[in-house]
Parts: structure tokens; C-alpha cells; sequence
């Protein structure tokens, strides 16, 4: 009873910090009208930038290896979920790990009194750091609205289902390669969002017509297709059974991965730990 | 007055690859991941049998000489950097103008990867049967026409940083998405639909990248490209040199 009591309110707890970090993300916007007009115009440019190119060679040659524009389209709405959720549930660097432990800022974290999973996923930016999302699920709608195919009714589920591997995957990339921040703070400080931002340039291109040894790497070694095509062809049931249920297993083997290398990093790291603050308060 | 340039280029190189020559590695690997997707989607089209305004080899070199270039064809120096370790103040503390410590520090930086990276793919390329060589000289003036108006850039959205009070964030996500599409580095002018190209050509951030690459690959002459490169490197430094000298006294930097 008592164990159940602790759980429950960890739970309402985590909620509250969620809110509270959302409440200053809204004052943070709100501050001064010219400050919001810009972060709105920026997400409106930047979000429009990250597709239009891919969408109008589509428009232009009526598709691309075999996708036709709407199909495209899809597909880069689906990238735009992935990155958008990860981006607004992320803000306090919590998808780019390397710069918190190459700035020395885990340590910080060392005397806050919350598990560290809580610290780093109750950061959410929902009002400034939505508009990936809001703008992925909009182009989704219209996307899906023009398909041609018939979807049966446990697709939402699946829908959902192939999101979160995707996100899984491009979260525990981030940790993988942020491992090595433990060892070399100063030159891994940036090798999470090295990483991170390659995979979403790269999760642009519709990779079908593309031969095998261009696919399979990115299906695997640097899995930028798991981010938005390969997950777009299983949703509009362009795969066999199995490999419906790839990026799940993909996803699962590279958390593992991921947890194993952070883990030895991080006791590396509390035996040697870094010092890169200047009297001043810059970083060296 | 050349060697002092020169030193700050050369320190800021032995910057680069002060922690080994090994932590440069990820950044070529990325660049070339995400180049060879982009190649295939040209030869794709091409075996398609769609008819573009471009050929394929032309579409092929275009790309790998971004790649290759890209430093150059976009310039992004320190100024669009977060500034956690105040470098912005240290470039007034130097007895240097602040101009020509930011281009000789960026050029410095680009020296590494130009020599590890561009040069090496640049020999390998036609192995890879990508035409490599440009199609008319008039694409070195037009190379260093871009690098110019780049620099402009950074200095005008370094303003607004400075203007923003240091939302580095916001200055660098603004212009990171206006360049990528507008400099026509990624998606060429020429193959756009809607006759996009008559007018993007025009505007000045297409005579950046998008401008030099497409008289490397000779699908555009170089009476059109250099004289719009002229002006806009005229507009740009003026607007980049005043606005600069009016909002420098407002610089802050809060560390980080």
C-alpha cells in the first residue's frame, strides 16, 4: 500500500514539473510581443525550409522512385513528428547528452534530488518547441487525406507503434555516440547533435528505387531510414509481416547498446570528471 | 599588415585539429552519408526518364561540389555560434578589426577539412564518374564572390543577434532555414517547378552557393550570375558595415 502510495505520487509529481516547465516555456514566449512574432516566424520558415525542397522535386517529376508526391509528403510529415516530439520533449539538451556531460553540466545533476531520467525528460519546450510537431501532424492529415489506399482499422495503432521506434532510435543514437563525451568532453561535446541533425537531413530522402548498398546502410549502420521512410513504406503496407516489425527490433538492440556504452562512460567519467568553467563563467 | 592574418588562420586552424585529427572524422562521415542519398535521387530521376532542365551528370557534379565546398558555398562563421566562451568580446580586445579577424579566423578553420576532406574526394570523383571540373573559369570569381556575401550575411545576422540581445538560437534557426532553400545549394534553381528559378535566381541569397554552382556545372552563364553577385555583394557589406558600426556598442555576452 505504502510502496503504491510512493508510486502514484512520483507520478503527480513528474506531471508537476512537467507543468511547470511549461508555464515558464509560455511566459518565456510571451515575454515581449516582438520576441513571440520572431520565434513564430522562425518555426514557420524553418519548418516550410525542412521539407520544400524534397516536396517540390516531387510535385515537379509527379514522384520519386516509386512514391508518388502525396506518399512524399507523407513521408516527410512522419520525419517531422518524429524530430518535432523529440525536439519539444528534449529542450534541456536531454536528445543531445553529449553537450551536458562535455560542459560539465552533469555534474549539476549529481545534487538535484530527482533520478536523472526525470531531470532530463521533464524539460518539455511545448510552446516553443512544438511547431515541428504541429506542422508534421498537419501535413499528415492533408497527406493522408490524398492517399489512395484503403487503411485498416488498427492502423492508428501502428502508426503510433512505428513513432515511438523511430524516436527510440534516433534517442539512443544520440546516447551511443554521447558515450564517447565521457572520454573527450571538449571534442565530443557536439557529437550528439553531429549525429542527431545528420539523421533528420538525411531522413528527407525517399529511399525506394535506391539499390541495397545505399539502403541497407541506412537502414542500419547510420539508420536515417528508420527515421521516416522505412516506417512510411511499413504504414502504407509496402513490407512483408516481418519486416513490419523491424525498426521495433532495431530500436530495441540499439537501446541496449546505448545503455551498456553510457553506462561504462559514466564510470569513467566519476572517476575523472571535467573542470571547463573559466573564473568568468565562460566555458574553455 | 598580411602575416598578422596570417597567424590568426593558422592558430585557429591548429584549433581545429588540436584534439587529433580523429575527432574531424564524424563530420566527413556525415557528409558523405548524406551526400550519397542525394546523388541517388538524381541518377533516379534520370533513369526515370524525366525530362529536367538539368542532365544528370550536371545534377551529379552540382551536388558533389557542394559537398565538397559546402564551408565555402554557405559560410557560417564563429558570429552565428553560440557565444558561451566569449569570443565575440575577445575580437574587440584584440588590436585587429574585428572584420578581418572573423574571416581570417573562418578561413583558418575551414583549412582542415579542405585538405582532409574536399581535396581527397575532389581527386577520387572521377573514379565515382562525376565531372569534376568546371565547366567555365568564371566560376572562380563567382566562388569568391559567394564567399564574400557570405561573410556579409554573417556580419547582418550577427546584428541581430546583437539586436535580439544574444537569441543565438533564434538568429541561427531563421537563417540556417532561409539559406538551405534560398541559396539553391541543396535543390538547384533550375530544376524547380512553377518557374521558380526565373525570380529565386534574383534574390540575394541566390547569389550565394546556388549561383557559383551553377556556372561551375554550366547550367547557367556567367552574365547572369556575376553581375547579380556584384550588386548584392555591394548591398549586403554596406547594410552589414553600418548596421554593424550602429549596433556593436550594444553587445552583450552572458557566458554559458
Amino acid at each position: 500500500m505504502k510502496r503504491k502510495t510512493k508510486i502514484f505520487r512520483g507520478i503527480r509529481r513528474y506531471f508537476q514539473l512537467l507543468g511547470i516547465y511549461a508555464r515558464m516555456d509560455l511566459a518565456s514566449l510571451t515575454r515581449d510581443a516582438k520576441f513571440m512574432a520572431i520565434v513564430i516566424t522562425a518555426d514557420i520558415v524553418s519548418n516550410i525550409s525542412s521539407i520544400i525542397g524534397i516536396f517540390l522535386l516531387a510535385w515537379k517529376f509527379g514522384g520519386i522512385g516509386g512514391m508518388d508526391w502525396f506518399e512524399v509528403l507523407f513521408m516527410l510529415a512522419y520525419g517531422n513528428i518524429v524530430m518535432g516530439f523529440l525536439n519539444m520533449m528534449g529542450g534541456c539538451n536531454a536528445l543531445f547528452p553529449s553537450r551536458i556531460i562535455g560542459r560539465g553540466q552533469w555534474e549539476h545533476m549529481f545534487i538535484i534530488p530527482l533520478p536523472y531520467g526525470v531531470q532530463l525528460t521533464v524539460g518539455i519546450f511545448p510552446f516553443t518547441g512544438s511547431s515541428s510537431l504541429l506542422s508534421g501532424i498537419g501535413m499528415l492529415w492533408v497527406a493522408m487525406r490524398h492517399l489512395e489506399t484503403t487503411l485498416p482499422w488498427w492502423w492508428p495503432g501502428m502508426l503510433v507503434f512505428q513513432l515511438i521506434a523511430s524516436m527510440v532510435v534516433v534517442t539512443a543514437a544520440s546516447y551511443l555516440f554521447s558515450s564517447l563525451a565521457f572520454y573527450a568532453p571538449v571534442q565530443c561535446e557536439e557529437i550528439a547533435s553531429t549525429v542527431v541533425y545528420s539523421m533528420e537531413h538525411t531522413k528527407s530522402f525517399p529511399l525506394s528505387g535506391m539499390p541495397v548498398y545505399i539502403r541497407y546502410p541506412l537502414l542500419t549502420i547510420f539508420p536515417a531510414g528508420l527515421m521516416a521512410w522505412f516506417p512510411t513504406m511499413i504504414l502504407l503496407g509496402k513490407t512483408t509481416a516481418f519486416e513490419n516489425f523491424y525498426p521495433a527490433i532495431f530500436a530495441l538492440l540499439l537501446s541496449l547498446a546505448a545503455a551498456h556504452f553510457f553506462r561504462k562512460g559514466f564510470r569513467y567519467y566519476v572517476k575523472k570528471g571535467i573542470n571547463r568553467y573559466s573564473a568568468g563563467g565562460h566555458r574553455s | 599588415m598580411i602575416h598578422k592574418y596570417m597567424a590568426t588562420a593558422r592558430t585557429a586552424m591548429q584549433g581545429k585539429t588540436g584534439g587529433g585529427v580523429l575527432y574531424m572524422v564524424p563530420d566527413m562521415v556525415m557528409k558523405v552519408v548524406y551526400l550519397v542519398p542525394l546523388l541517388f535521387i538524381w541518377k533516379i530521376l534520370a533513369e526515370s526518364g524525366y525530362e529536367a532542365e538539368m542532365s544528370a551528370p550536371q545534377l551529379l557534379s552540382y551536388t558533389y561540389v557542394n559537398a565538397l565546398l559546402a564551408d565555402l558555398t554557405i559560410v557560417n562563421t564563429y558570429l552565428s555560434a553560440w557565444d558561451y566562451d566569449a569570443r565575440s568580446m575577445e575580437m574587440f580586445t584584440r588590436p585587429m578589426p574585428v572584420f578581418g579577424q572573423v574571416i581570417s579566423r573562418t578561413i583558418g578553420e575551414w583549412m582542415p577539412q579542405l585538405l582532409l576532406f574536399s581535396l581527397p574526394m575532389f581527386l577520387a570523383a572521377p573514379l565515382l564518374g562525376i565531372r569534376i571540373l568546371p565547366k567555365t573559369l568564371w566560376a572562380l570569381p563567382s566562388l569568391a564572390l559567394c564567399v564574400s556575401l557570405g561573410f556579409a550575411f554573417e556580419f547582418l545576422f550577427y546584428c541581430v543577434t546583437i539586436r535580439l540581445r544574444n537569441v543565438s538560437w533564434l538568429t541561427y534557426v531563421i537563417r540556417s532555414a532561409v539559406v538551405s532553400f534560398f541559396s539553391g545549394t541543396v535543390i538547384p534553381f533550375k530544376i524547380l517547378p512553377f518557374g521558380m528559378d526565373r525570380w529565386m535566381q534574383y534574390q540575394p541569397f541566390g547569389s550565394m552557393g546556388g549561383a557559383f554552382l551553377s556556372l561551375y556545372t554550366g547550367s547557367a552563364a556567367a552574365s547572369e550570375v556575376i553581375p547579380a553577385q556584384l550588386f548584392w555583394n555591394i548591398v549586403i557589406w554596406f547594410a552589414a558595415a553600418v548596421w554593424f558600426q550602429k549596433s556593436r556598442e550594444r553587445m552583450v555576452s552572458f557566458g554559458g
